[in-house]
Parts: structure tokens; sequence; C-alpha cells
């Protein structure tokens, strides 16, 4: 395999955009990439284009990456669409890493849309694909952490204030993120007194329903020394589907921790060695579980970890400088190309105000999806990348 | 408590709810109690809910035999929803129940007039009633759990 470097990054502001066009979305992503990399649109040898609800939401099935390209004179070369749930973004950069570290193409781009504004049902909780005996039940995605909620503070002692502390120290850093949708402070206290979704979660423990797009340009480490003095590399990468397992602990996930152990034993890197992270906080619960998963921290002390600060900007690990899904926004297929553009930023010292000084390693973490069963469920896709200087 | 004879007679005139009726069994008669439908497999003894194409612990195929979950499993975990979807009126309970006998963790609708009260851990009873509304508004049953505790309370209540 080949090394190989992200020379260029772009994204959307993640807002709610009803009025717009999701191609529009990718259209913006994918020249603000271009133009960071300095590259002509021809030089893309290969493409790969995440999204997970356009179809159902949208009525485009598929075509939407060609669709996007088609639109900046990117066409007749290998072009893929991603779904794999909300790791459909992250999905599509891990593909267009191995076209390029294969060697079979030089230079790759993935992008990441969605549109979520377009769905009914507003102020409700977007249902899940794929879930149909859940669903009759009145399953949601936050009825599912907010189990592993109670169950983590049954087994761990963990409090609803340590999962506010999560909310609120990602909307601090949104603050700082002109990208974010969210960027006002708020408090601990603010986020427990939020409407109450599925106790012991509030609304701010919740992400958003958010529209934007992402888009990173992928290239061997011989290519991309023509185009960039300051290419970060991908040091690791890891996609594993649902562990399925019967009596399974609902405290951890055992897809992400076997996708991280990839990315780490592949990068030869270790959690310790990992200064910024961006991590798949859909719910605040889940920030915890994966500083555990990861191996940020022991299994039961992500609460302890937030508490004491360990994962702010300043902190051991600086999760989530961004504002994460709960505060930068959650456009499904979007997300995991625009946490690997924060790394990149984070890993150039780009990130201006939210920069975590001196990051040499980053790490991605996006995962999502629930099976279709009445057993106890697990995520159905998790990806882990590992991005280095 | 008019309420819940209301509902009790609204669910006698329900049917089953179509995604899940495969999944229960409603009792025979009031002195019989209810039960969920899994699998058991012949050659190997693993048990799975709800039933698969293959055994999930040795993977034959045609090894699994229909197998009567007992009616009573603890409870795991659970959450109480405020924001429902379509169909639904909140809050109302969804959770996990083990079955540690049988080696099962499964998702369950959980009803408790005293959700505050509720510990992990406790013992909880199946019962078969009206868990949402079609979207023609008719009633629809699913299995549903209640805590022991209120069950023993109101076994009428609970047998319906």
């Amino acid at each position: 395999m080949r090394e190989v470097a992200v020379i260029g990054v772009g994204m959307t502001r993640f807002a709610k955009m009803p009025e717009a066009d999701v191609i529009d979305l990718g259209i913006q992503a994918c020249l603000d990439a271009i133009k960071d990399a300095g590259i002509d649109p021809r030089a893309i040898q290969t493409a790969y284009c995440g999204h997970a609800r356009t179809g159902q939401l949208l009525g485009r099935e598929g075509g939407v990456g060609q669709t996007i390209l088609y639109q900046i004179g990117v066409s007749g070369i290998p072009m893929v669409d991603v779904s794999n749930f909300c790791a459909s973004g992250s999905t599509a950069f891990r593909e267009a890493w191995l076209a390029v570290a294969s060697g079979l193409y030089d230079i790759a781009i993935a992008i990441g849309v969605e549109q979520l504004t377009a769905r009914s049902g507003k102020g409700q909780p977007l249902t899940s694909d794929n879930v149909k005996y859940l669903t009759a039940m009145g399953f949601s995605p936050p009825t599912f952490f907010a189990q592993i909620a109670r169950r983590h503070m049954y087994e761990y002692g963990t409090t609803p204030e340590q999962l506010a502390m999560v909310a609120a120290k990602n909307r601090g850093n949104a603050c700082f993120n002109p990208r974010a949708q969210y960027q006002e402070a708020v408090t601990v206290e603010q986020v427990l007194a939020s409407k109450v979704i599925a106790d012991p979660l509030h609304l701010l423990d919740c992400c958003p329903t958010t529209d934007g797009g992402a888009a990173a340009i992928l290239c061997s480490k011989e290519v991309a020394a023509r185009y960039t003095n300051r290419p970060v590399f991908v040091a690791g990468s890891g996609l594993r589907s649902g562990a399925y397992r019967q009596m399974r602990d609902i405290t951890l996930f055992p897809s992400d921790a076997q996708s991280a152990k990839d990315a780490y034993e592949m990068a030869g890197i270790g959690p310790g060695d990992v200064d910024v992270a961006e991590v798949h906080d859909c719910f605040s619960i889940a920030e915890l579980i994966h500083y555990e998963d990861l191996g940020f921290c022991a299994k039961g002390e992500g609460g302890r970890m937030i508490q004491e600060g360990r994962t702010a900007i300043g902190g051991d690990v600086a999760v989530n400088p961004s504002g994460g899904l709960l505060s930068k926004g959650h456009p499904l297929g979007a997300t995991g190309v625009g946490q690997i553009a924060e790394i990149v930023w984070q890993l150039r010292s780009e990130a201006t105000g939210r920069q975590v000084e001196g990051a040499k390693v980053g790490l991605t973490h996006c995962a999502g999806g629930f099976q279709d069963t009445l057993e106890m469920g697990e995520v159905c896709a998790s990806t882990v990348h590992l991005f280095k200087r | 408590m008019a309420e819940q004879s209301k509902a009790k007679s609204a669910s006698e005139a329900a049917t089953p709810d179509p995604f899940l009726k495969d999944f229960f069994l409603i009792a025979a008669s009031p002195d019989k109690e209810p039960h969920l439908i899994g699998q058991r497999c012949s050659a190997c003894g693993g048990y799975a809910f709800p039933k698969r194409v293959l055994c999930p612990h040795c993977l034959r195929g045609d090894t699994s035999e229909p197998a009567l979950l007992p009616p009573r499993a603890t409870l795991y975990s659970y959450c109480v929803v405020y924001v429902p979807p379509m169909g639904f009126s909140a809050p109302y309970g969804l959770g996990t129940v083990d079955f540690p006998d049988q080696g099962l963790r499964i998702n369950a609708p959980i009803r408790s007039d005293d959700f505050d009260h509720l510990e992990l851990g406790e013992e909880m009873q199946l019962v078969i009633e009206r868990i949402r509304e079609s979207s023609e508004g008719e009633p629809l049953l699913g299995y549903v759990f209640v805590p022991m505790r209120e069950w023993t309370a109101s076994p009428q209540g609970g047998k319906k």
C-alpha cells in the first residue's frame, strides 16, 4: 500500500438550508476542496460520494456524485456513490483512500452531502432507515442512546451533568467555528433545563437536523509533493460492520473498538498519541462511550474524563474542537468528510480560535445505522481514520 | 381508572401490529399467559429472538424450532419518550429486557405508572396490549413489559 495524503478539503457551512439544492451543497464543497488543493478538476481520476438519505427524502437514490461533478467539469472517470448509514461520507473517504493506496489511481475526491431539512415531521426525531420492527415500537435514535445513557449511569455512576458537559464543551468550541450550525455558548444548566426528548436525554443532548456538504482531495505522496508543502497523511483506516452478539453490553460498541484497533495498528499509533479527535457525538452519551471505545480512557471513565476537562482544547486529547455533531451539525453523509476537513485544518494549524496547539496526530470516528431486529442492537457501520502531518 | 378501562376495551377490539404479530402469542384464555415466540436450535440448544434464517450460534439452517419464551424477564435499560413519533402518545416507555436462561436481550415497550421508581434489574411481566395506532387510527396490539410489582397489584389490568 502506498502512502496517501490529503491535499485539499472543503466544506459548506453546516446549517438548516431547506431552500438549497443538495447538488449545490456538493458543488460548493468540491470547489472549495479543489481550490484548497490547487489542482485542475480534470486531474481527478476517481470519485466517491457518500449520502445516506437522499433517496427517501429527496428522491435522489443514486447519481448524486455524478451530478455534482458534472457541473464542475469532472467526467469520464470511475465514480461511485456510497451509502453506509451515518458513516456514508467517511466510507466514501476510505474507498478513495483505498483507490490511491492500492496504486490504481493517483488523485481521488471523496464527497459527502446531505439535506435533512427536506423531511416532514418537523420537531420529531428523524426515524432510522431499515428498522421496521423497532419503528413499530416507537423507536427513534434518541431512544437507543437514552437507554445507553441510563445503563452507563447505572454501571459507572455517570451523571446527567456529565452528559450536559459534553454538549456545553462542544458548543463552546463551535463558537469559534464559522461553519458550525450553532455558535452561541450554552451552559450545563441550560442543557439540563432543555426539553426532555427521551429521558434521560434532553434536547441539547441530541444533534440537530442539518444540511451540508464536504469534500476532500487525496493523492499519492509523490503527487502530493507537486501541489503542496503541507500534506496531511492518512496514517490508518478502519471500517467494520456491526458486530452483533446476543446479551451484548449496551455501554460499548464492538464495531467502534475494532475499527479503531484496525486503524491504530495500521498507523503504528496508540490512543495516547492522538492530539485531536473528531468523534461521532450524535448524542452527548455517545461521546463518552467513544472516549472509552477509542482508548482515550478506561471503560467506565468517560464521565470522569469530561468532568476533569481532559477532552477540552488544551486537555489530554481535544475532542470535537469543531463543535462536533451536537453543535457543528450532523448532515449524515457529509458528517464524516466534514470531520476530516476539521482534522486537516487542525494539523495545518489553520483552525483559528479553536486550534489545538502543536497538533501532530488526529483521529476521526464516524458511525451509525441500526440493524432490523428486535435483539439488542449495535451500530451498523463504524469508521476510524488516523491522520498525521 | 376510567382511562384504564377505556384503554382495555379498546385493546380487546384491537388487532396485532402487522410488523410484530409473528413474535408474540396472545393468552388463549384468562388463566393462561402470553408468550414471545423465539426459536431454539435442536442441534446446539441456542435461542434466538426474533427468528433468524440460520441459528445465530451454530449457523445451521434446518434445526430451528419455534420456542415460547417465559412471560417474565428482567429490565436491562429503558427510556421514557416525550417527543412521540406518529401514532404514539407520550410519555411512553421503550426498553430492553433480559431472558438470562435463554441468553437473550431484546427491545420491548415498557409500561409503568411510576417510571421514576423503575429500577434496572427489576422483574418484568409480559402483557399483550395496545402499543400504537395505525395511520387509520386503529389500535394495534404489541408485546409490552410491565414491572411485576405493578402487574401483581392489578393482574387483571395486565392480562388483557
